[in-house]
């Protein structure tokens, strides 16, 4: 391999990672922040990345859209559409039990799958969009790739600098209070759900843009990318081992995780081809076992938790139904 | 020999103690009411005692065993039975499986008990076949207690079993406490109806923030005046 | 006409499959008070596991069928002493992330163990039974006839045996449970193993209703989940009646919208009754009726 070849895969391996990162930023607020237990983030994905491309490519005549719009109008978009759906989602679920918000969440990026797989007209269906612009690509050229990469870090530590901004506000320490114990935060006059939904819609923008970065940064999207075990799964797992309720830690849980993702596929690329699909799967396998020993070893992942809150509230046996110990 | 020893027990939630050693003794054959404010401890000291919430400090000692900090599961072989306040029935259960459930360890057949059961709350056995969830809330209270009673239990624990009810039921429910007793089956209960329940034990205990604050012979404590201000509403 | 009473059929089959499916997951949601998303990978790997007996040791299907319903079981009380069991303190959600992760795991060491084609348990395609204009085929009666039995036998368990009661009481009311002296470890085990040999019925019935491929079982979960939470959690007599709805409903959707749209009915019926009814069709009130 040539050093240029080292280079570009090193800045893919880089742009790519910091998309996950966005997402896990977005699923910081609502689960790390908040306690939301989203696993429907493929959907939140999809919804921004469909949004983007459908906005931004040149008109055509077999699906919708093609307005050719900038790609900035489609990021905006993208962010907007999928906070849509975080806001139609949470207003049902968000005063029921948590385990049922997963349910639903994971219905919905469902639901979002089977219309776009489905509904040729909107999307092109399992064809998928293609075509997806950036625009200064043609220009330039070779380096295109750095620029993007520039412009993925550029909008990750914008979002770093504005969570930590947000959740140390006032604001951010209702969201940790509400998770700690709703009870005692409704107790003390907060509105619970509002903030819970404040707190979903903002994690589903957040998720909404790191589609639409993806849309732009591969150029073509089609419904198996946002399959949504996992998609879902893997931005989990980076969460969970950098540590849920840690900005920092959901970006390097986000790279570190993505590193190891693309250590074992060089691994199985070494394998012959009629291997190599099937030992594809085992790549799932060990993320999961990661996820599980993670769980079981290190439940405040690598990071653990800032902490903004006193702990006073001393926390049933029985009703204690967060994942974090400590 | 007393049947329940407890010496100085600490337990409480989290990093909180609620009770700061608490002692109580129930002798056999009696009647021993807790009293006491809301939040007193007197469910966290009923659910210590029966090994629900660990005790941090403090001794329990049951028929001359010490059993500090035994599982309920094992308690129960000893005929330890609990009754708790809240949701202390099977709802979608019918009321003689509730009442099978009292006995589940025993391998033996339950038909006899059952039918004491049925003797001592008469109106349970029409509804025998009814799930226990639909009952009134009296009926309900029949059905926790009865429950317990499945296993003829050397020791009965009792979590305010007329909390909620009509006052007529209650009545009825205090009762048929005192008639358990009289079969035999020394009682250490929590009312919230302060006199009545003086009234009708031999022994009881007031609890203030997690400590013994009185205790005495019920019929002392009812004549008491400060209990009479502080505890009992004028 | 006929094809309305076509399409109850169908809906029949696929309801029964559900049915099997929701009593597993209702009883360890509402014993062990967590959702486990791992069921329906869960039931694939029981459809594969028949496969195995049935093709890869030979052995006739419905032996092929009890074996791997056995196999499921210690599977299912296996997956729960490693990774279940020590994340139980931490609480309901720890597990629910916990069963995310078992359910890939199960998934891809399927798809690494028997590749991502589709499997068929028969060969050759069966020549439907005609029947007062409706089309049977006989796979159908097969799937209605094994789904009516495990349900009678589930029944009696339930009903008349001391575990069974012992099941019930748990996910009526844990702490009473303990309270009242049965051993719940022991119960949470076989709670595990019932679910999980059901389950495996249902993947056997779908793998011979249509076909084996890795996905299939994580297809079903929502409708699955759809049953459960209509039914109410924690009522295994709930989730039969809802798992019939479900599947009935999914089927007669398809008279009015394209088939690809199945799992999204099942969603929405589910929203609906969370939205009106989060205890399940079945509670009023306090009071639930069996
Ligand atoms: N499961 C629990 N977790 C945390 N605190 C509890 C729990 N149960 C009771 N408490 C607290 O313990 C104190 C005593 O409660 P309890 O024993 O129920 O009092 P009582 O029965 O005398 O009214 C109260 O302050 C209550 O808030
Ligand atoms: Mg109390």
């Amino acid at each position: 391999m040539t050093v240029e070849g080292v280079l570009s895969y090193l800045v893919f391996f880089a742009t790519m990672a910091g998309i996950y990162a966005v997402l896990s930023l977005g699923l910081n607020i609502q689960w790390g922040y908040n306690g939301l237990f989203n696993i429907g983030i493929a959907g939140f994905f999809a919804v921004g990345a469909y949004t983007s491309a459908i906005l931004t490519t040149p008109p055509s005549p077999t699906h919708l859209g093609g307005f050719g719009l900038p790609m900035m109008v489609g990021f905006l978009a993208a962010g907007a559409a999928s906070g849509l759906i975080a806001l139609l989602i949470g207003i049902p679920t968000l005063r029921l039990r948590e385990d049922y918000l997963a349910i639903a969440t994971i219905g919905i990026a469902e639901t979002i799958r089977y219309i776009f797989q489905n509904e040729a007209w909107l999307a092109g269906g399992i064809r998928g969009l293609a075509g997806i612009p950036f625009p200064w690509r043609r220009a330039l050229g070779p380096s295109a790739n750095f620029v993007y990469l520039a412009l993925v870090i550029a909008i990750l530590a914008a979002l770093y600098f504005a969570l930590e901004r947000g959740l140390r506000s006032p604001w951010g320490r209702v969201l940790k209070a509400i998770r700690e114990d709703e009870y005692v935060a409704a107790a003390s006059g907060k509105d619970v759900f509002r903030f819970r939904l404040e707190s979903l819609v903002l994690g589903g923008i957040v998720m909404g843009f790191a589609g639409s970065l993806y849309a732009h940064f591969v150029g073509f999207i089609s419904p198996q990318a946002f399959h949504p075990m996992l998609t879902t799964f893997i931005v989990w797992v980076m969460l969970t081992v950098g540590g849920s309720g840690n900005n920092k830690g959901a970006i390097v849980g986000a790279y570190l995780v993505w590193a190891i993702w693309s250590m074992t596929e060089f691994v199985t690329d070494f394998l012959p081809s009629a291997m190599a699909t099937r030992a594809a799967s085992l790549r799932v396998v060990l993320i999961g076992v990661l996820l599980i020993a993670v769980l079981m070893y290190r439940p405040t992942g690598l990071f653990g938790e800032e902490r903004h809150v006193s702990r006073l509230i001393a926390r049933s046996p029985t009703g204690g139904s967060h994942a974090r110990s400590g | 020999m007393s049947t329940l020893l407890v010496r100085d027990l600490v337990a409480g939630y989290g990093g909180l103690d609620i009770l700061h050693g608490v002692s109580i003794d129930v002798g056999p054959d009696e009647i021993v009411t807790i009293i006491g404010p809301n939040g007193a401890g007197k469910s966290t000291l009923l659910k210590s005692i029966f090994g629900l919430v660990p005790p941090r400090a403090g001794s329990v000692t049951f028929m001359g065993k010490d059993v500090t900090g035994e599982r309920p599961n094992r308690l129960v072989h000893q005929g330890m039975c609990f009754v708790p306040q809240n949701r202390n029935v099977f709802p979608r259960l019918t009321v003689e499986e509730n009442l099978q459930l009292g006995a589940y360890i025993l391998n033996a057949d339950l038909r006899e008990r059952i039918a004491r059961v049925y003797d001592l709350f008469p109106p349970l056995k029409e509804k025998r076949r009814q799930p226990a969830g639909t009952l009134s809330g009296g009926q309900q209270q029949m059905v926790a207690i009865g429950r317990a009673l499945m296993l003829d239990p050397k020791l009965l624990l009792l979590d305010e079993p007329t909390a909620g009810l009509s006052p007529a039921f209650a009545r009825l429910i205090l009762e048929k406490v005192v008639e358990i007793n009289a079969a035999g089956v020394p009682i250490l209960m929590i009312e919230q109806n302060a006199k009545a329940a003086l009234a009708m034990s031999h022994r009881a205990y007031i609890l203030t923030m997690g400590r013994n604050r009185m205790e005495g012979p019920a019929a002392e404590l009812l004549e008491n005046p400060e209990v009479g201000r502080l505890f009992l509403g004028g | 006409m006929t094809e309305v009473l076509q399409v109850i059929l169908y809906g029949l089959v696929l309801g029964s499959i559900i049915v099997l499916g929701a009593i597993g997951l209702t009883l360890t949601y509402g014993i062990l008070n967590f959702a486990n998303f791992a069921h329906g990978d869960m039931m694939t790997l029981g459809a594969y596991f028949a496969l195995f007996y049935r093709f890869g040791l030979g052995w006739p299907l419905s032996l092929s069928l009890v074996a791997a319903m056995i196999s499921g079981a210690v599977a299912a009380v296996l997956i729960d002493k490693v990774v279940y069991r020590p994340l139980r303190s931490r609480g309901s959600i720890t597990l629910l992330i916990a069963s995310v992760g078992v359910a890939l795991i199960i998934r891809n060491l399927i798809r690494f163990v028997w590749g991502p084609d589709n499997h068929y348990y028969r060969r050759g395609i069966q020549f439907p039974i005609r029947w007062m204009g409706l089309r049977i085929k006989p796979d159908h009666l097969w799937i209605l006839g094994v789904a009516l039995v495990l349900v009678i036998l589930v029944h009696v368990f339930l009903r008349y045996t001391k575990i069974g009661k012992a099941m019930r009481a748990m996910a009526d009311n844990m702490e009473l449970a303990m309270v009242t002296g049965i051993a719940t470890e022991r119960i949470v085990v076989w709670t595990w193993a019932i679910g999980a040999a059901l389950c495996v019925a249902a993947g056997f019935l779908l793998g011979l209703d249509t076909q084996l491929f890795p996905d299939m079982g994580w297809n079903l979960l929502l409708p699955i989940f759809a049953a459960v939470i209509l039914g109410g959690i924690g009522s295994p007599y709930g989730a039969m009646a809802g798992g019939l709805i479900i599947g009935m409903t999914q089927e007669l959707s398809t008279l009015f919208i394209s088939a690809a749209y199945k799992p999204v009915v099942a969603f929405v019926i589910m929203i609906v009754i969370l939205l009106v009814r989060p205890g399940g069709i079945f509670r009023t009130g306090g009071a639930v009726k069996l």
